[in-house]
C-alpha cells in the first residue's frame, strides 16, 4: 500500500527536520519546505494527503497557500500551525482548514490529529464555519421574559491579550442562534484604548490580564461622552492584579476562565454560558433589548 | 534595530523549537525502548515531557507580556503610543 504523503511547511529548518524524522519513522512519506515557493512546487508536483502549514513564510505566505489548497486541492487535509494565532485566525477561518494548532506544538497532540485526519478523514472546517466545538444551546428564558421575543441587544467589546480567547468569544456572541442575543461585537487585544473610543461599547468584557493598565483604561473611559454601561471581568484567577480585587469588591462581575484552553476537561461551555448570562443581566439592567423591527 | 514585533516572534519560535525538539526526542526514546524502558531512560523521557510543558507555559507568559507591551508601545516603531 502506498505511503500517505505529508508536506511539512515551516521557515525554521530545525522544526521541519525534527518533524520530518519523526513522521518518517511513523510510516509516512515526507516532503518539507522552508519557504512558500518550494511549498507551491511540491503541492503541484506531488499528490499530497496532508499539509502541515505555517502561516508566516518567506516568498509566498501561508494564507495564499491555504487559499490555493482549498480552491484547487480540496482533498488535501491541512493543519494550520502558527504562532500568530488569532492575528490571522479570522482570515484562515474564512478560507477553511482541517485543524488549527497554536505554537508551541505538542508532538503527542499533533500526532493524534495527523493520524485522525489520515485514517478517518476528520471533520473538515469549511470556509467561515466557526471554531467553537460545542456552542452552548441558547436558553429560551431569562429574568422572567422569553428571549425569543425580547432579545438582548448591545455593543460588546472583548478585550484580551489572548487572541484565542477573544476570537472564541467573538465567534460565540456574533451568532444570534448561539447566544440568543443581537450583539455588535469587536475584539481587541492590543489596541484596546483606541477601540473603546472608536467602538463606543455598551459592555466591555475585559480579561483580567490587562487590568494592570486599568489606570489608563479608566482615563479613557472618563473622557468618553458615552461610557460603557458596565465592565465584566474574566480570566485566570492566578493572574489577577491587585486592581482586579478592588473591582470585584466593588461588585464587578468576574468569570473565571483559565489560561490553558488545551485542557479538554475544562467546562468551556459553562464558562461561555456564564459570560453570556452576565451580559444578559447587564442588558436587562439597562433595558438593552431589540425592538420588534430588529 | 530589531522591531519589538519581530523579537516577540523570534522568542515564540524558540519556544516552538524547544517544544518540538523535546517532544520528538521523547517519542523516539519511547519507541526505541518500547519493550522495556530502563529507569534512567524513563527519567529522561519525563524530563523531556517536562521541557515540552515548560515551553508551553513560557509561551503563554510571553503572549500575556506581548499584550501588555503592545498596549503601551507600538511594536513596529518602538515608540510609546499616544493615550
Amino acid at each position: 500500500m502506498a505511503l500517505k504523503k505529508i508536506l511539512i511547511v515551516d521557515d525554521e529548518r530545525f522544526v521541519t527536520d525534527a518533524l520530518e524524522g519523526f513522521f518518517h519513522n511513523s510510516g509516512y512519506e515526507i516532503f518539507k519546505a522552508e519557504d512558500g515557493q518550494i511549498c507551491l512546487d511540491i503541492i503541484k508536483s506531488k499528490e499530497l494527503d496532508l499539509v502541515l502549514l505555517d502561516i508566516k513564510l518567506p516568498k509566498v505566505d501561508g494564507i495564499e497557500i491555504l487559499k490555493l489548497l482549498r480552491r484547487n486541492y480540496p482533498q488535501v487535509k491541512v493543519i494550520v500551525m502558527t504562532a500568530y494565532d488569532i492575528e490571522y485566525k479570522t482570515i484562515v477561518d474564512d478560507i477553511g482548514y482541517d485543524a488549527f494548532f497554536v505554537k508551541p506544538l505538542l508532538i503527542d497532540e499533533l500526532t493524534i490529529k495527523v493520524e485522525e485526519l489520515l485514517t478517518h478523514g476528520g471533520a473538515s472546517k469549511k470556509p467561515a464555519e466557526k471554531e467553537i466545538k460545542s456552542i452552548p444551546k441558547p436558553s429560551t428564558e431569562f429574568a422572567g421574559f422569553t428571549l425569543d421575543k425580547a432579545l438582548p441587544k448591545a455593543r460588546l467589546l472583548i478585550v484580551s491579550p489572548r487572541e484565542l480567547i477573544s476570537g472564541l468569544l467573538k465567534d460565540y456572541f456574533v451568532q444570534q442562534t448561539a447566544c440568543n442575543g443581537i450583539y455588535d461585537v469587536a475584539e481587541s487585544g492590543l489596541e484596546q484604548l483606541e477601540y473603546i473610543k472608536k467602538f463606543q461599547p455598551d459592555i466591555i468584557l475585559l480579561d483580567v490580564a490587562l487590568v494592570g493598565i486599568l489606570g489608563e483604561f479608566g482615563l479613557t473611559l472618563m473622557k468618553m461622552t458615552q461610557p460603557p454601561k458596565e465592565i465584566i471581568l474574566f480570566g485566570d484567577p492566578a493572574v489577577k492584579w491587585e486592581e482586579t480585587e478592588t473591582l470585584i469588591k466593588r461588585g464587578t462581575k468576574f468569570i473565571e476562565l483559565p489560561l490553558d484552553l488545551h485542557d479538554e476537561t475544562y467546562p468551556m461551555q459553562e464558562t461561555i454560558q456564564r459570560l453570556n448570562k452576565a451580559v444578559k443581566e447587564v442588558c436587562a439592567k439597562y433595558q438593552l433589548f431589540a425592538k420588534e423591527a430588529d | 534595530m530589531t522591531k519589538i514585533r519581530e523579537l516577540f516572534h523570534k522568542v515564540g519560535n524558540w519556544h516552538n523549537k524547544i517544544s518540538v525538539g523535546a517532544g520528538v526526542a521523547k517519542v523516539e526514546l519511547r519507541q526505541k525502548f518500547r519493550s522495556s524502558v530502563p529507569e534512567e531512560i524513563e527519567k529522561a523521557i519525563n524530563r523531556l515531557s517536562g521541557l515540552e510543558q515548560h515551553a508551553v507555559e513560557a509561551s503563554k507568559a510571553l503572549r500575556q507580556l506581548k499584550g501588555l507591551v503592545y498596549s503601551i508601545i507600538d511594536p513596529d516603531t518602538g515608540k510609546l503610543k499616544k493615550q
